[in-house]
């Protein structure tokens, strides 16, 4: 299959040079590429990687929940003017959120990326499986998102501005995003992988992000995008995605009942763009528009990726044969089938 | 926040005339210790103080690289508002005619967005010799102990090279060292605070100068960096745990990997 036209590489052509630009940012422009884009969109910058120009809006409602309306809360003050920061953060992301919808996820977000291609080297050394979570699985992990959100990103940081907990629980979440290490780590610094004792919160915060770090590197080998699954920025575009120009859009037919193909190809198991007979608009809260879907949909333009009322993307069973042989082909070419000296498989066009 | 506020006392010998300065801050007087929980709103400007004023001017550039002059009174320097964030430059100069002495500190301030990159500020010619952060730390970044920070020798908006430059600290380390052909110097920050309890958090901060000397035409200028150093935070962050615990997590997922591709995959 020409490459220049499979949707997947053109995805991961974008989202290697998203994931350069922003952990890497200031080392390919210049020193503050990453404080001058900060500087211009307060709301979208991480902290912690000196050398990107991550995006991420998470921190700044961490500190303003903490230090800001925390804060007016304690002392009595005007909560209208301790909300406003984060009013002008959530205005600036959504502002962003309308043009890409959750394919921030789906394309830019570094930390999908790197579960991507580690899943990618799982599949080369033949530790893929063909699905990859149960149906209940995935049902029983959706609400985590939430909870991390409502907790780690406004609840705690929120408590301890007001003063109820303690400060080490200000910005919990990204103390345990698993972002911040591997961008710190790209960097060649380890100063965020580590074990704090400076106290009991700390410790035990630290032991899970560490943890889990660990966890996520191993399981995206296997199982595809185990942190997206619980990513509260995940649950944030959520709760926008009616807002956002680009989105999965199905045209139902009755064949769909009898397929599901698309659900199976979807890295985030979502089986409702299978099931989903009656409505168009099938951007669900755990999608992030990668747009996999569509390409293994084999009724024409049966599922679509559509910017506003245009289809940049549609379903075809063209592309859906080709697509399908280059998938089959690289799934069974891997590289302990060549370490047992078997030779390379070729598929056979249908 | 009056209480929060805190000061900085720079006392610098370039003020009182003495040829060679050492630079060491302290709490402004009347400096009350901060309860915990009251020390984590703290957002107050340090408002900066200096001895011996007599002569010196004070100049606050913003981060569009606009100039207004700062006032000192009974050595307290009131630095104007500007109303925007982002880093701003306090640059103290003192022209005894033949011998020409500038500091110069980089402070963050709130406020609006300032639109501006930093390196604007750190890139312009604040005065004619100047030590420069090479880079600035910013966002979660400061100049921790046991840290290596470069910086940059500027004469008249070029590099200066191979001058001897010294870092001095106010817990009483003096490293010395020499710039480098294009003006460039590198700094071990010294782990020199003292009565540190490995494994206790300690968010003590001290300032350190990087301060370098130049003669052009007949007349010696005399400048330096001025900055705030914490404590590393390896004292209490251990590395090797980190690296052992995200190994275990490696471990336990690789067995969860494998048991479910045994299950359910090929």
């Amino acid at each position: 299959m020409n490459p220049l036209k499979n949707l997947s590489v053109i995805r991961k052509v974008v989202q290697l040079a998203a994931l350069v630009l922003l952990v890497y940012g200031s080392s390919i422009g210049a020193y503050y590429l990453a404080d001058k884009l900060s500087g211009a969109l307060p709301a979208l910058s991480c902290a912690y990687d000196l050398n990107g120009s991550d995006l991420c809006t998470l921190i700044p409602f961490q500190h303003q929940m903490d230090h800001r309306l925390g804060e007016v809360i304690a002392s009595g003050g005007n909560i209208l003017m301790g909300l406003m920061p984060t009013l002008i953060t959530l205005g600036t992301f959504v502002l962003l959120f309308v043009v890409l919808n959750k394919a921030f996820c789906g394309w830019i977000c570094p930390l999908g990326t790197f579960q991507e291609f580690l899943h990618l080297i799982g599949q080369k050394l033949g530790l893929q499986r063909h699905e990859s979570l149960n149906a209940n699985m995935v049902e029983k992990m959706r609400p985590i998102k939430w909870a991390i959100l409502a907790l780690l990103v406004f609840g705690f940081p929120l408590m301890a501005g007001i003063g109820w907990v303690n400060h080490d629980l200000g910005d919990p979440f990204c103390k345990i995003c698993p972002s911040r290490i591997l961008t710190t780590l790209a960097n060649g610094e380890t100063n965020q992988l580590y074990v704090d004792t400076a106290s009991t919160t700390t410790l035990v915060i630290s032991l899970i992000a560490d943890f889990m770090f660990g966890l996520m590197i191993a399981l995206a080998l296997t199982v595809r995008q185990p942190f997206c699954r619980i990513c509260p920025m995940l649950a944030l575009h959520a709760v926008f995605r009616k807002l956002g120009l680009l989105r999965l859009v199905k045209n139902a037919t009755p064949r769909c009942d009898r397929c599901g193909l698309c659900a199976k190809a979807c890295p985030m198991d979502i089986k409702e763009i299978h099931t989903e007979m009656v409505k168009r608009d099938v951007t669900f809260e755990d999608c992030t528009l990668c747009g996999r879907c569509v390409e293994f949909c084999r009724d024409k333009d049966v599922l679509q990726l559509k910017y506003a009322t245009f289809p940049v993307f549609s379903a075809d069973s063209k592309y859906f044969k080709v697509r399908k042989k280059a998938q089959t082909l690289w799934e069974k070419n891997t590289l302990k089938r060549l370490i047992k000296g078997e030779p390379e498989k070729k598929v056979k066009a249908t | 926040m009056g209480n929060h506020v805190r000061a900085l006392l720079f006392t610098c010998t370039m003020l009182s005339g003495l040829p060679a300065p050492v630079l060491h801050a302290q709490q402004a007087p009347g400096h009350q210790p901060e309860a915990p929980m009251a020390n984590q709103h703290r957002r107050g400007e340090k408002k900066p103080m200096i001895a011996n004023a007599e002569g010196a001017s004070v100049t606050l550039w913003a981060p569009d690289l606009s100039t207004q002059p700062a006032r000192i009174e009974q050595g307290e320097i009131s630095l104007p508002k500007t109303g925007v964030d982002n880093y701003h430059a306090m640059v103290i100069e003192q022209d005894w005619g033949r011998y020409k002495e500038a500091l110069v500190q980089y402070i963050y301030r709130r406020g609006k967005p300032s639109k501006e990159s930093p390196m604007r500020l750190v890139n312009a010619e604040k005065t004619t010799f100047e030590v420069v952060p090479a880079p600035l730390p910013r966002g979660h970044y400061h100049y921790y102990t046991q840290q290596e920070w470069g910086f940059k020798l500027r004469f008249q908006n070029k590099p200066l090279a191979n001058l001897p430059v010294v870092l001095e600290t106010e817990n009483g380390s003096r490293i010395e060292s020499q710039a480098n052909a294009q003006g460039e110097v590198t700094f071990l920050l010294p782990d020199d605070f003292p009565g540190i309890v490995e494994g206790e958090r300690d968010r003590r901060n001290a300032d350190f100068t990087v301060t370098a000397e130049h003669v052009d035409n007949g007349i010696t200028y005399r400048s330096a960096l001025n900055a705030e150093y914490r404590i590393n935070q390896s004292h209490w962050q251990s590395l090797d745990m980190g690296i052992a615990v995200a190994g275990l997590g490696l471990l336990v997922g690789g067995f969860i990997g494998r048991a479910k591709s045994n299950k359910g995959g090929k």
